[in-house]
């Protein structure tokens, strides 16, 4: 537990410039980060569904913390083989074992930032009753932590790669684009996070309709009629 | 074993390493077939559809090959009157280079596409995030045969207006290429076939129709 705060201090701290503490990071170790760090969040946003009937919002909230790292892991799984191959392409030194750790990294430090962001979510989450603005927090919230994730990615990247290869970062922006787009999908496809008032609790809801409809749906809910 | 060679063709690839071209040439074949089996998956409900997996994994190789063997001939002609005959072997392994590259992304994206397909989009959806993977693989791929191209046009400036042209070239044939080998992801309601039942037809008089008629 304590070597796990120490890496994570490390990790957020960006090692002052040195990368040996992103490419000697274990990947089980990330992996266990990982899991804890989003199951904090995500059980915060299953809290939504407490003040349902019965137990619904108990399985929520353990759904919820369980779907919430599989939602990054899972993203990291769709994206992972475009990076390796743009970066291998593109003159950059990393292994593959290098790009994974990196990655993963990265990913530990956007469950970290959510994870912080948990108290304040769990604050407006029970003070709350309107879905749409807790719906639109957690877009927001969890925008944030990726923003922050990938910027610490793209920072890494800088000091690893190799000068000649910097040029190459353009292939990088469209990767990023596809990781946020497939995040973002893949949380409306794993879906229910918050449980809507009135919905009996499903593990997961039937396919149809994307991420980027729904948030411009809530908005309007939101501000609208 | 085999995730190291091609951990190691990655980086020879990027580092414009000579690789002999049996090795690229399979490269191309298996990561387009991965590709274009993940392209024809769009819709797959039936076992009839299910033979659009088997069509597209043998098209897109074949799209990608076809292309550059139709094109060899015309460069080679343009690189034996600008003078630059002599290095020709070199360009063609900067082509084959390119072309691996090419085949490598498109498989590096073909979980993104198969996300997309698996998250319920539509038809014209499907074709446009195939299109913007197509788009990324050709942009490393342009990438990787200008590292190959370096040496050569640090040795002979000619060669930078003669890296352009087969650009052009390929694109303008590829275009074609791709028009004439579809369906590769095939609409819901077609019949699923290894080649389009009509008449050949021209891409580009295609689209050139399509904006007259957007303005008429």
């Amino acid at each position: 537990m304590l070597t796990m705060m120490r890496r994570l201090d490390l990790l957020l701290r960006g090692g002052e410039g040195d990368s040996s503490h992103v490419s000697e990071l274990p990947v089980a170790l990330s992996l266990k980060m990982t899991l804890a760090l989003g199951g904090i969040y995500g059980a915060c946003m299953g809290l939504f569904a407490l003040s349902g009937s019965g137990a619904i919002g108990f399985f929520q909230v353990c759904a919820s913390s369980v779907k919430l790292p599989a939602l990054f892991l899972l993203t990291l799984l769709v994206a992972f083989p475009a990076l390796y191959v743009f970066s291998a392409l593109s003159g950059s030194p990393l292994r593959f074992i290098a790009v994974l750790r990196l990655l993963l990294a990265s990913i530990v430090v956007m469950t970290a930032v959510s994870a912080s962001f948990a108290p304040i979510l769990a604050f407006f989450t029970l003070s709350t009753s309107s879905y749409p603005f807790v719906v639109l927090l957690n877009v927001v919230l969890l925008g944030t932590a990726g923003i922050i994730g990938l910027r610490f990615l793209r920072r890494l990247l800088l000091l690893l790669l190799a000068v000649e290869a910097r040029a190459s970062l353009g292939i990088f922006r469209i990767w990023l684009v596809i990781f946020g787009l497939v995040g973002a999908q893949m949380g409306w496809l794993l879906r229910p996070f918050i449980g809507r008032p009135g919905l009996a609790f499903s593990a997961f809801r039937p396919r149809g309709g994307s991420f980027f409809q729904a948030v411009f749906e809530h908005f309007i809910r939101l501000f609208g009629a | 074993m085999r995730a190291l060679a091609l951990e190691r063709q990655l980086r020879d690839l990027s580092g414009g390493a000579p690789i002999p071209l049996r090795p690229l040439f399979a490269t191309v074949m298996s990561a387009g077939a991965i590709d274009g089996a993940v392209v024809g998956s769009f819709a797959c409900d039936s076992w009839a559809r299910a033979r659009l997996i088997l069509f597209a994994g043998i098209k897109v190789p074949l799209l990608l090959l076809a292309t550059a063997a139709l094109c060899m001939p015309g460069f080679f002609a343009l690189n034996a009157v600008a003078g630059v005959g002599h290095a020709f072997r070199r360009a063609a392994r900067a082509i084959v280079a390119g072309q691996a590259a090419v085949a490598l992304s498109l498989a590096s994206l073909s979980p993104f596409v198969l996300f997309c397909y698996l998250s319920g989009v539509g038809h014209a959806q499907a074709l446009l995030v195939n299109a913007f993977a197509f788009a990324c693989a050709s942009a490393c791929g342009q990438i990787v045969m200008h590292r190959y191209y370096r040496a050569l046009i640090a040795e002979d400036p000619r060669h930078r207006r003669l890296f352009g042209t087969w650009i052009v070239l390929y694109a303008l044939v590829g275009t074609q290429m791709g028009w004439l080998l579809r369906p590769f992801v095939g609409a819901p309601d077609a019949p699923v076939t290894f080649f389009r039942n009509e008449p050949f037809s021209n891409a580009y008089v295609v689209v050139a129709e399509l904006v007259v008629a957007a303005f008429r």
